[in-house]
């Protein structure tokens, strides 16, 4: 019977197009908070990328007192500490470099120029490496010794150098054929000689390096303990490289790494400045869109007013009739709100889509955070309408 | 029990009549009595039940319903008054027009739980208006939706009646229906009755005969 004598004057025209706009809004919002969710997920985990960017070189900026041997450019232990206890740094390797000079000689075939080079080794950790080789070992005794160089090296030589010097272009497994010879001078001058091949080729470490376990066992064997005895680089792995904390203590330190990787970062920084700006103007839709909603619902409420008036003068309380409009109001209200989340399951299911499309690897599953801020948001917007309602109602008891 | 000390409606001010048994001086109205007032048209007699009613504001003075303020009431309060103590028929009826005769009284019945839809469907019948309990007030003549209002005053358990010209359209046949109708059910709730009226005196056993 109320809402018989309530509802007489209510538009449906009116009531769906509110009801439309307040969905829209809904969603839009949604929307934006999946797609800040994905951003993100974008450039903080990319499991499959070559180039990790979670590995990062870092070395100390070489200056004029560098070269004049006044300061040093290599690590303290103390220095290595320090980085090592920063919470965005998750590993910390250390490039050895050896303690000797050596001369590398290859020959590829008869018809090719003999390679001829001065050299230089470094080590790694092997839980630093991203080579997975069964030959990437070393015991004292082996004569051959595994070198992993960059794969980029390979790239310059087949696609810079030998172009412009009319030579023939190789493959990564016609130098791992090249029999390599190592020739090392030793503390009293004597060269001792060892076979190397290159066995693999590194995307993430930018240097040639020797298993480990030759480097320490070379130094202590051949070295000469003022040369190149302090590690100058090292590799850092990082949890997410685009933590400005983290661009920020390398700055404060004189720290360098290649700034490619850090432009992720400033990317990223942008990204969510735009996707701020989406969201803040999503969430001012939002409020419009809801508003206009409980507006209609007012409207409703003014077009009733002499019912409700006499209602109240025939000794219904205001309370009655402000709870049945909150009920009518919530039934709508909280149905398109689910409608609303039942299509932005949909809309990133085609975002998903979208995303794979351009190569781009997103989870394919709304993140729960989004339907945690849906929630609020529903809860925040239900709970000023209805007291909305119950205000407008009650300006009529009296 | 209704008492008025010394109440002026705003509109009435100064030009009520010195006379007056009700603006200006004081009032009190037993529970359980029967009392008419007559006044001509503009002196104030709606004003009158619509401050014991709670409607109306803007008087001086002070207006006590069951020994409370009127104006202290608070809606919960006015509300269970308007539910369980004092029933009213407008002067201009305040029906539902787009709602039936039936719905009307529904309104009311379905708030209190006072009568059966017997007890309901019988009234009509012995106000002659049962034949329009499916048609909308909006198309009844004025005299059946008199009838219906006051039918639907009774709808609820009270101990003040109060009717404003209630029988302004009716023929007297229906008006001593009516007026046998109100003092059965006034005796059987054992409550007052304030009727107001142009001049036009009904057959009904006042204790009290009030000029406004």
């Amino acid at each position: 019977m109320l809402s018989k004598v309530l509802l007489q004057q209510k538009s449906r025209a009116r009531l769906f197009i509110a009801a439309t706009g307040s969905l829209l809004g809904t969603l839009l919002l949604l929307t934006a908070i999946q797609l800040y969710f994905d951003i993100t997920y974008l450039f903080t985990v990319k499991a499959d990328d070559v180039i990790s960017p979670s590995f990062l070189e870092v070395n100390k900026q070489v200056s004029m007192l560098n070269t004049l041997s006044v300061s040093s450019s290599s690590f303290s232990d103390e220095e290595i500490a320090e980085i090592r206890a920063q919470k965005f740094i998750r590993k910390v390797g250390v490039f050895t470099p050896t303690q000797f000079s050596m001369w590398l000689t290859g020959e590829l075939s008869a018809n090719l120029p003999k390679l001829q080079t001065d050299m230089f080794l470094e080590g790694l950790p092997d839980d630093m490496i991203d080579v997975q080789n069964n030959r990437w070992n070393w015991e004292p005794g082996q004569k051959e010794i595994p070198i992993i160089i960059p794969s980029y090296y390979l790239s310059l030589y087949n696609f810079a150098f030998a172009p412009s010097k009319g030579l023939p272009q190789i493959t990564k497994g016609t130098v791992t054929r090249i029999p390599l010879t190592l020739e090392i001078t030793d503390r009293e001058g004597h060269r001792v000689y060892y076979k190397a091949r290159v066995i693999d080729y590194s995307d993430r470490i930018n240097t040639i390096m020797a298993p480990i376990s030759f480097i320490n066992w070379a130094n202590k064997e051949y070295g000469r303990e003022q040369e190149g005895k302090r590690p100058s680089r090292l590799l850092l792995e990082v949890d997410n490289p685009s933590n400005p904390r983290f661009a920020a203590f390398l700055e404060a330190k004189g720290y360098e790494t290649s700034k490619d990787k850090l432009k992720g970062g400033k990317q990223m920084a942008l990204l969510q400045v735009v996707l701020l700006v989406v969201g803040v103007v999503g969430v001012f839709i939002v409020i419009l869109s809801v508003l206009v909603f409980v507006l209609t619902f007012q409207l409703l409420i003014s077009r009733a007013s002499e019912a409700i008036r006499l209602l109240i003068q025939l000794g219904h309380d205001y309370t009655t009739i402000s709870r049945f409009f909150n009920r009518y109001f919530l039934r709508l209200f909280l149905g398109i709100q689910l409608i609303a989340f039942a299509l932005v399951v949909l809309v990133k299911l085609l975002m998903y889509q979208l995303f794979t499309e351009n190569a781009l690897e997103v989870p394919a599953y709304p993140h729960w955070a989004m339907f945690l801020w849906g929630l609020l948001f529903t809860l925040a917007f239900s709970l000023s309408g209805v007291r909305a309602i119950h205000r407008t109602v009650r300006r009529l008891a009296d | 029990m209704v008492t008025f000390n010394q109440v002026v409606p705003q509109p009435l001010e100064g030009i009520y009549n010195p006379q007056s048994q009700i603006w200006a001086t004081e009032l009190a109205v037993p529970s359980g009595h029967l009392v008419e007032v007559m006044s001509a048209s503009g002196k104030g007699k709606s004003t009158f039940l619509q401050i014991i009613y709670g409607i109306r504001k803007d008087f001086k003075g002070i207006c006590q319903v069951n020994g409370k303020d009127i104006r202290h009431y608070s809606p919960a309060e006015k509300a269970e008054l308007r539910r369980t103590k004092v029933s009213i028929v407008f002067q201009d009826l305040r029906l539902f027009p787009h709602l039936t005769g039936w719905e009307n009284l529904q309104v009311k019945n379905q708030l209190t739980g006072h009568k059966t839809e017997a007890e309901m469907r019988e009234l009509t019948e012995r106000l002659g208006v049962a034949f329009l309990l499916d048609k909308p007030c909006g198309i009844m003549s004025y005299g059946q939706q008199q009838r219906f209002a006051i039918i639907r005053a009774l709808c609820q358990p009270f101990t003040l009646l109060m009717l404003d010209e209630p029988f302004s359209h009716l023929d007297r046949g229906n008006i001593e229906l009516c007026c046998a109708l109100l003092q059965e059910e006034c005796k059987h709730q054992q409550a007052g009755l304030i009727l107001t009226t142009l001049g036009e005196s009904y057959p009904l056993p006042y204790d009290t005969r009030l000029t406004l």
